[in-house]
């Protein structure tokens, strides 16, 4: 067995493929409701296959470039399932942690924990790791502990357990062009900043990013980072724009196949604008690119996120979004899922917040976008997982009131909406996060139109589409009890929370 | 061992020591101010910190400075709270004399006496 001196981990909720059905991992950001915390586990994040060395089939795609450019600088590292870090305690000198949301205040789950009162799994399940006696262990002999990942400015408000739990250094932002030497000085037992922010002039450039070692989770690779809009609440638009050429995602594409993970998810901020033209898709590169994918991968294909206006205008000026969809990806699949954002269907807002999201349509047509999307998606078999935002900065109630009464034109289009409460990220990290008691009846009535609305589409998708696969019968048992056990509840409480807001 | 690169001591950092005993808050108003000023001229910038308040207690007041710079990278170290760890800090950086600057709170006069007296630009704030 290898004696890893550099482990690189991160609790269950993040380690694991989510029976292969990336949306499941969301249920992670909520606590346990209406059954045990060990059951919500498993729906969410159940255990994944390990080899001998207790290294995990799959792993999170950002874990895996790190992991990949301390083995192509010729240390001793590796990803291990949280269950199998004891095999390491005699030769790990470090001990690296990544999470997308270590203590739940990002978005969804500093929602579901303001709703509920009750300390999301993901948050409980990380603490659970920090405190478990392998990790302890780990401390007392000395093992340094580095903690990044996009979560990684959480640890500023959590300095308690920063200092409880021995961390020695946090890093913030793209690691490529630094983490080798800060794990020589490690190593070395040289002295390290406590806290290391990575700003977009030192991002990594195309040839600095390594290609992956091992499969990521259910097959993620990405296709470009950066954003061209400029989104005031997003802080990917930082950085600068790269895509990622097509025989380096091919090659990321195969060595999860070899892994035996034959789906895949293109990871972009906004897929469409892969070879773009600014923020004009362009027909060549994408056609391009998922004829590429699809050649090789049998399994389901998904994108991770898609801009409403690049659907809308790849649609309309190119025929692109049926011309991928019949032609290419449901030749093998018969829906594709991926995250849309609508965040604020407000003109006014929309505006001041994201003017360039209607990009190229002028943000006074953003409502108009976000339908003309919906449907065209609704027509092409794409189901849209679109968040909305509550509480962005300068919102008004005038703002939420047009949000909640726009609503009502996506209604027959298969979707779930998930409403989000503001959390400062971007060019907005210096604003106040949206808090309990900022809460008004104009925002549970958007809350309430997008439970019902989501509701009726989850019975719906789960019915044509989702969790069909025999071995999958337990699973859509507890997500139908669930869908079931929500309704319920709302029914319940919901006219309860309406008279106590009028109040 | 391994020497493959050196990104934590980039040279073309400009380092900003803040110096203050229970409470950041001035100094750190102050720090941002200068980051806006020098961010024309510097992409990374090292926050060397002297305080009493330990890590990573000492960074709650440091949540302003990385709440608002997100176009630098920034790298954070604690220094200690004695003269003798500014005094270190002192020598450590006196390569970069030209690209340093001390800000230090105006009831610690022993603390900006010294880094004036190696002539480091200084600023204490409270005045």
């Amino acid at each position: 067995m290898a004696g890893y001196e550099i482990v690189l981990t991160t609790d269950r909720t993040m380690m694991s493929n989510h029976h292969g059905k990336e949306f499941l991992g969301f249920l992670a950001t909520g606590p346990a409701i209406g059954m045990p915390e060990r059951l919500w586990l498993w729906l969410a994040a159940p255990k994944i296959k390990v080899d001998s060395e207790g290294r995990p089939l799959e792993a999170p795609y950002g874990m895996r470039k790190v992991e990949a450019k301390l083995i192509e600088e010729g240390f001793k590292a590796a990803i291990i399932d949280p269950d199998y870090l004891h095999k390491y305690l005699k030769t790990m000198k470090i001990l690296m942690l990544g999470h997308h949301d270590y203590f739940a205040y990002g978005p969804p789950s500093s929602e579901w924990w303001m709703l509920t009162g009750k300390e999301p799994i993901n948050r409980v399940s990380f603490k659970k790791l920090m405190e478990s006696p392998i990790v302890k262990k780990a401390k007392e002999k000395g093992v340094k502990i580095i903690v990044g990942g996009p979560a990684a400015w959480q640890w500023l408000w959590e300095l308690d357990l920063w200092k409880k739990w021995g961390v020695d250094t946090v890093i913030d932002g793209e690691v490529e062009r630094v983490i080798v030497d800060i794990v020589e000085k490690a190593l070395n037992n040289e002295p390290l900043p406590d806290y290391i922010y990575v700003g977009p002039h030192d991002s990594p450039s195309i040839d600095e990013i390594p290609t992956i070692k091992g499969a990521s989770v259910n097959g993620l690779v990405e296709i470009m980072r950066g954003c061209p809009r400029g989104c005031k609440f997003c802080s990917v638009t930082l950085r600068p724009l790269r895509y990622i050429p097509l025989d380096k995602i091919l090659k990321e594409i195969e060595i999860n196949k070899k892994y035996g993970v034959n789906t895949a998810i293109l990871h972009s901020e906004d897929v469409l604008l892969y070879g773009a033209d600014g923020v004009k898709p362009r027909p060549d590169p994408l056609i391009k690119l998922h004829e590429a994918v699809r050649r090789i991968v049998d399994g389901h294909l998904a994108w991770s996120h898609a801009s409403l206006a690049a659907i809308k205008y790849a649609e309309e000026k190119h025929k692109l979004v049926t011309k991928i969809m019949q032609d290419i990806v449901l030749t093998k699949q018969d829906f594709l899922g991926v995250e849309v954002g609508i965040e604020t269907l407000s003109v006014r807002l929309a505006k001041i917040i994201m003017p360039a999201k209607s990009a190229p349509y002028p943000p006074e047509e953003w409502p108009n976008v976000v339908e003309d999307a919906f449907r065209i998606m609704h027509e092409n078999h794409i189901v849209p997982a679109a968040t909305l935002i509550l509480g962005l900065p300068q919102e008004t109630l005038d703002d939420v009131i047009e949000t909640a009464e726009l609503l009502d034109r996506l209604k027959d289009y298969r979707s779930i909406i998930v409403p989000m409460f503001f959390v400062p990220l971007g060019a907005l990290k210096n604003r106040d996060w949206f808090r309990k008691n900022a809460v008004k009846p104009e925002h549970i009535e958007v809350m309430k139109k997008c439970l019902f609305h989501s509701l009726k589409w989850a019975e719906d998708i789960m019915n044509r589409f989702y969790l069909k696969e025999p071995y999958l019968a337990p699973v859509r048992l507890g997500i139908k009890l669930f869908i079931r056990y929500i309704k319920w509840k709302a029914n319940k409480v919901i006219p309860r929370l309406e008279t106590y807001m009028r109040k | 061992m391994f020497m493959k690169n050196n990104w934590l001591q980039n040279n073309n950092s400009f380092h900003i020591v803040l110096v203050f005993s229970d409470s950041g808050d001035l100094i750190v108003k102050e720090a941002l101010f200068k980051i806006y000023e020098l961010g024309s001229k510097f992409k990374v910038f090292d926050i060397h910190v002297v305080s009493p308040v330990n890590r990573p207690y000492y960074l709650k007041f440091l949540r302003e400075i990385m709440q608002n710079i997100i176009a630098f990278s920034l790298r954070v170290w604690y220094n200690g709270s004695s003269i003798e760890d500014l005094e270190k800090l002192i020598n450590d950086l006196a390569p970069w004399k030209n690209r340093t600057i001390f800000v230090v709170e105006k009831d610690m006069p022993e603390y900006y006496g010294l880094a004036r007296s190696f002539n480091f630009e200084t600023v204490v704030v409270g005045d």
